[in-house]
């Protein structure tokens, strides 16, 4: 029985990275290093306002004066910033394409070859991508199609020159320029990330989706999203994140604000494969983001769906601030670690309304040595009445060498509150595996099976075809796992 | 730091012989390097103690109280009043003593504990041994004139295939007060351990307890702690299940009095394979108060086979009471069982409707519901006279006799 | 079809089963009673490719080729089936998953495509009836929440839904009622053809009124003590194993 372990922690080894290849395209890259001067250099690069320069410098200074966190379950050496390089273009990106016919034809194929043909996307599958390479948004499809429904869906940077009264009014407003020391980092330096606006009253006629892409040795990739729904409004938006295989780390410390009004619906999710780094924990991205919704209105609802199988290090908390009586929070989460990734992840509600509701589920997979930490907050505040929450966290373990950990945090002050949490460990069991083998099904198909079955009820939650890619994604996370 | 601790420790260790004195001056000066712990660091982020520092506490002398239904029938009785041993009320003062503390100070709280330790029980079981009567450990405080302070230091060692049943109960009387209560736990292959502590310290004082325990081979600690006092206390169960086979049962319930703040650190450290812990934690939070409770389990390499539980319950009564609880897993092991759960709600309106429809009239119908609530861990108190003094304490109805 | 020669086998040092001979022929069905502990379950995982059961001594062959070399899931490729004693739960993973994981198996390593997932439906709706299974239960998780007759049934279910050529059923008899026994020799009768085989462990001859075996092997200690025709089980009824296991 020994043997099978043994088997498995060989599979697990043995899991491949499909998306590691680089991109030989030239790049306009501003030196390593962080000061005012880079900052106004990004500023006056993407021609930006007064206000935006000095929204950033303001956070800068602020940075400046705070320390890197420490609670995470996570371990790495400290970061030296000034050794980032805090903006990279590809050069043919000029002024922006105005059509998929002025992208960079190593561009498209890049994208080709991670799964997203931009083409045939905007073809057949009735989806919106925007497609951010290193500092820059490269290309958004469908905008013509969006816009008709009064849609905006565009690079952040150029929402600024479009739209500055919108950005400006919502930047900000729900991770604060000091909230925490990467997110004033990012809102120092960000370059580019997604712009979303659904107004009042429309249901938005697409799914939405970013795909990020780190290519640039020893570039940071800092991007910021802001998606607002209007009064009655439905979004659906995903993202996807990859970068190509390298032996130092790099740093993606992103920032993303979610504003839903009253009765507005915002569901968004990730799929984030990152390089996770080799099998000695030899580079791999540290992914330090921040991630928010504010459910300012009454009824309404923000849902974060993520998938996490890829970085080194991950430190992420998808949080909900259920501001609006009776609004809903839900945040749903599969993350892998594998070898030597380390992922501290979770989220927070913070219930303020009345009748406001929130549910969380997360599953954790851990093989290898990687170590793999839940951390969530619920906290009911004194004027939520009648506030629930409902969590359940499981963790599945592959072999003796990892770890997962569960720190759940419940603060409550509102006697009408209900909550409830459930936490489970389990290991695939031999006898499991013995089972399905006995039925004639191999040991590592009997593995992603089960390992999907762990995740289904987080997978359900995801864009149909977006499930599909996160099942393949963790089969492939798992390739060889037994022999 | 006031210079109270100071003073008082200098008066202190002016009538200790010269090598005590010198050991207690290292870890006094251990303590006023650390000071109390602040609720930046995440073990206090829920109760903030840094205000001890600037009160100053002396120690007070020794005094007499009536001890109430704290001295249990049935029991042998080590009395402690204001840190002083009570000679006449104690039938087992033979095991008075005090022992030089050991190994490195955890904080600044053991530090202080062990620069002013006055002595406690020092209970050793030889092999096979059973201790004939149930311990009893009362540690009360009158209320002083002037903020006081006590430090005691209490230490159980149980040898192979030993038994013993201790119960510590610690009563403060009001006042301005800071207690520490240190107990140390060594459990040899196949002892047993039944341990009751009771808190019920009153409005102004602070109580800081810390238990550790360390249980050999297939030893077993089962206890049962109940907090029904209005003061703050802040209590660290440290269990380290360091030989094959070894099991926990830490059952635990609280219900502060108006003003009462209550905060339950546990944690069981898996070491070895095939140990088993459980932990059931149940607190009634009412009126201005707030309870904590945090429940932590390590499970640690090579501890294979674990098997333990996490349950917390709690019933959040009042609009200006407060629960955080946070029931923590640490694992590193595979083939382990894991479960924890915690809930946060009120007493059921359903319940609550039947038992009036049947003409109990609302107050009782709540004391019935919240007994029974309770009654999952009182159940678990093997004595008696113990178990009907905290159903008075407690304010529950008394329990009905099974013959009828 | 089946055939057992000198077959030793060691279970966590132990040594369990200690030279046993026998063959089961196509169509025929062979019962292995035995009291508890003869080596009996054993036996049923040696064939089916449990790990940790060492085979020390003797062969196994399975229409002439060598099984024990086979690892479990090539030897269910090939046709042999067991009934477990004790099925697993997996929560998570659907019935209907399962099954349509391992008839592909089945048909991947035969050369042909996938089966069409609406023929895959309507076969597994068609075979729930032959054990009244509710079809609503096989999208639950494989044995989840399932009570211990409901089972033994779901296990007969995934035989007739794969159809292989040799059955072992470990104790499938154990814990059922009397409807649940029928329901459960029904399926197994069913399955009955010129060209299959069986082996029905079992401690009691309550299932062989059902189901009728061509031999009875009785096992003790390890070895088989007596070989015989079903009156062998029948014998065993009225007097017990203590006159065999004393021989």
């Amino acid at each position: 029985m020994a043997t099978q372990e043994t088997e498995i922690r060989e599979l697990m080894k043995r899991r491949e990275y499909g998306a590691g290849f680089v991109t030989a395209i030239e790049s306009e890259t501003v030196p390593p290093g962080l000061s005012e001067d880079v900052i106004r250099l990004i500023s006056a690069k993407k021609g930006e306002p007064e206000w935006l320069l000095e929204f950033r410098l303001k956070a800068y200074r602020r940075w400046l004066k705070m320390t890197a966190p420490q609670w995470a379950h996570v371990q790495y050496p400290p970061i030296d910033f000034q050794a980032i390089s805090y903006y990279s273009q590809p050069k043919s990106h000029k002024a922006g394409p105005k059509s998929l016919d002025e992208v960079d034809p190593k561009l498209l194929e890049t994208y080709k070859k991670l799964g997203i043909p931009l083409r045939e996307q905007e073809m057949l599958a009735g989806v919106a991508v925007d497609v951010v390479f290193d500092s820059v948004s490269v290309a958004t499809t469908f905008k013509k199609k969006l816009a008709e429904a009064g849609v905006i869906f565009c690079p952040i940077s150029e929402a600024v020159q479009e739209h500055p009264e919108l950005v400006r009014k919502y930047l900000g407003s729900v991770v604060p320029f000091g909230d925490n020391y990467y997110a004033a980092l990012n809102t120092a330096v960000f370059t580019d990330g997604s712009f979303v606006f659904i107004p009042r009253g429309v249901r938005c006629p697409m799914e939405l989706s970013t795909y990020f892409r780190i290519n640039e040795r020893n570039t940071g990739q800092f991007e910021r999203t802001l998606i607002i729904a209007e009064e009655g409004s439905q979004v659906s938006y995903l993202e996807g994140c990859t970068a190509p295989q390298r032996d130092e780390n790099q740093l993606h410390a992103a920032v993303v604000e979610l504003v839903a009004l009253d009765d507005a619906q915002i569901k968004y999710s990730t799929v984030q494969n990152w390089y996770p780094g080799d099998e000695q924990g030899r580079g791999g991205i540290y992914n330090f983001v921040t991630k928010r919704g504010d459910c300012r209105g009454a009824r309404s609802k923000i849902s974060w769906t993520q998938v996490e199988t890829g970085s080194a290090i991950t430190w992420k908390y998808p949080s909900c601030i259920l501001r609006g009586d009776d609004s809903v929070g839900e945040f749903y989460s599969v993350a892998l670690t594998n070898n030597r990734q380390q992922a501290d992840t979770g989220t927070k509600m913070i219930h303020v309304g009345k009748n406001t509701r929130s549910t969380i589920v997360s599953k954790g997979i851990s093989a290898g040595q990687g170590q793999q930490s839940y951390r969530g907050l619920v906290r009911v505040l004194e004027t939520a009445a009648n506030a629930r929450n409902y969590t359940q966290c499981d963790s599945l373990l592959i072999g003796d060498r990892c770890g997962a950990h569960t720190f759940p945090y419940t603060e409550v002050r509102n006697p009408t509150a209900q909550l409830e949490h459930e936490a489970t460990t389990s290991k695939i069991g031999e006898d499991q595996l013995y089972y399905c083998r006995a039925r004639g099904i191999s040991e590592e198909e009997a593995v992603s099976m089960i390992v999907n079955g762990f995740c289904k009820e987080v997978f359900k939650e995801l864009p149909m075809e977006f499930a599909v890619e996160a099942g393949k994604l963790l089969a492939v996370s798992l390739e060889g796992a037994v022999g | 730091m006031s210079a109270a601790y100071q003073q008082a420790f200098e008066r202190f260790s002016g009538t200790l012989d010269r090598g005590d004195r010198d050991r207690r001056q290292a870890r006094f000066e251990r303590f006023a390097g650390a000071g109390f712990p602040g609720p930046h660091e995440e073990r206090w982020r829920y109760t903030d103690i840094s205000g001890l520092a600037a009160r100053e506490f002396a120690l007070p002398a020794a005094a007499d109280i009536d001890l109430g239904e704290t001295l249990l029938a049935g029991c042998d009785h080590l009395v402690y009043v204001n840190g002083y041993l009570d000679r006449t009320r104690s039938t087992a003062a033979a095991l008075h003593g005090v022992a030089a503390a050991e190994g490195p100070d955890d904080d600044g709280i053991a530090a202080l504990n062990a620069a002013f330790d006055g002595g406690g029980l020092q209970l050793r079981l030889a092999s096979g041994e059973t201790l004939p009567r149930p311990l009893n450990v009362v540690a009360a405080i009158a209320a002083p004139s002037a903020p006081g302070m006590v430090h005691q230091r209490h230490r159980i060692e149980l040898g192979e295939n030993s038994q013993a049943t201790v119960v510590f109960q610690f009563a403060g009387r009001g006042g301005e007060r800071l207690a520490t209560q240190r107990v140390e736990i060594r459990l040899a292959p196949g002892a047993r351990l039944m341990l009751y502590r009771v808190e019920d310290e009153a409005a102004g004082g602070t109580l800081l307890s810390t238990i550790q325990a360390s249980l050999a081979r297939a030893s077993t600690l089962r206890a049962v702690t109940v907090d029904c006092g209005g003061g703050l206390a802040r209590h660290d169960f440290n269990i380290a299940l360091d030989g094959a086979g070894a099991e926990a049962a830490l059952a635990g319930l609280y219900r502060p009095q108006a003003g009462g703040h209550v905060d339950n650190h546990a944690q069981v450290v898996h070491a070895a394979p095939h140990c088993r812990s459980r932990m059931l934690f149940r607190g009634i939070v009412d009126a201005r108060t707030r309870a904590v409770l945090n429940g932590r389990v390590v499970v640690q390499p090579g501890a294979q086979k674990t098997d333990s539980e996490q349950r917390i319950a709690n019933l959040l009564l009042s609009p200006r009471a407060e629960v955080d609880a946070k029931p923590e897993l640490e694992i590193y092991a595979d083939d382990v069982k894991c479960a924890h759960g915690a809930t946060v709600g009120r007493i059921d309106e359903t319940a609550l409707g039947y038992l009036r429809s049947r003409g109990i009239d609302a107050g009782q119908a709540r004391a019935l519901l919240l007994r029974a609530f309770a009654g999952e861990v009182l159940a678990r108190i093997g004595l008696p006279a113990l178990r009907a003094a905290l159903n008075a304490r407690l304010g529950f109805p008394a329990e009905e006799p099974i013959e009828p | 079809m089946l055939e057992i020669k000198n077959l030793h086998a060691r279970v966590e040092g132990k040594d369990i089963l200690k030279g046993l001979d026998f063959s089961v022929g196509a169509g025929q069905v062979h019962a292995i009673m035995g009291p508890n502990g003869s080596g009996k379950s054993t036996l049923a995982h040696v064939l089916a490719g449990r790990e940790g059961y060492e085979v020390t001594e003797g062969s196994v062959r399975f229409d002439g080729q060598d099984l024990l070399a086979l690892p479990p899931e090539e030897r269910a490729c090939l046709g042999v089936f067991l009934g477990f004693q004790y099925p697993v739960e997996i929560p998570g993973v659907s019935n209907l998953t399962l099954l349509k994981a391992a008839l592909n198996a089945r048909r991947k390593r035969n050369g042909q495509p996938e089966i069409d997932p609406a023929d895959f439906l309507a076969w597994v709706r068609d075979r729930a009836k032959l054990v009244k299974i509710d079809p609503k239960m096989l999208s639950r998780g494989v044995n989840e929440g399932f009570s211990g007759g409901e089972k033994k049934r779901n296990e007969i279910l995934q035989m007739l839904v794969l159809e292989p050529r040799l059955m072992i059923l470990d104790e499938t008899d154990s814990g059922l009622d009397i409807d649940a026994l029928k329901i459960v020799s029904d399926g197994i009768n069913a399955m009955r053809s010129p060209q299959r085989a069986t082996l029905l462990v079992t401690h009691y001859q309550r299932l062989l009124d059902y189901v009728q075996p061509d031999r009875v092997h009785v096992l003790a200690r390890g070895h088989i003590v007596r070989s015989g025709g079903p009156e062998l089980a029948r014998e065993l009824e009225a007097r017990g194993y203590g006159w065999l296991e004393a021989a």
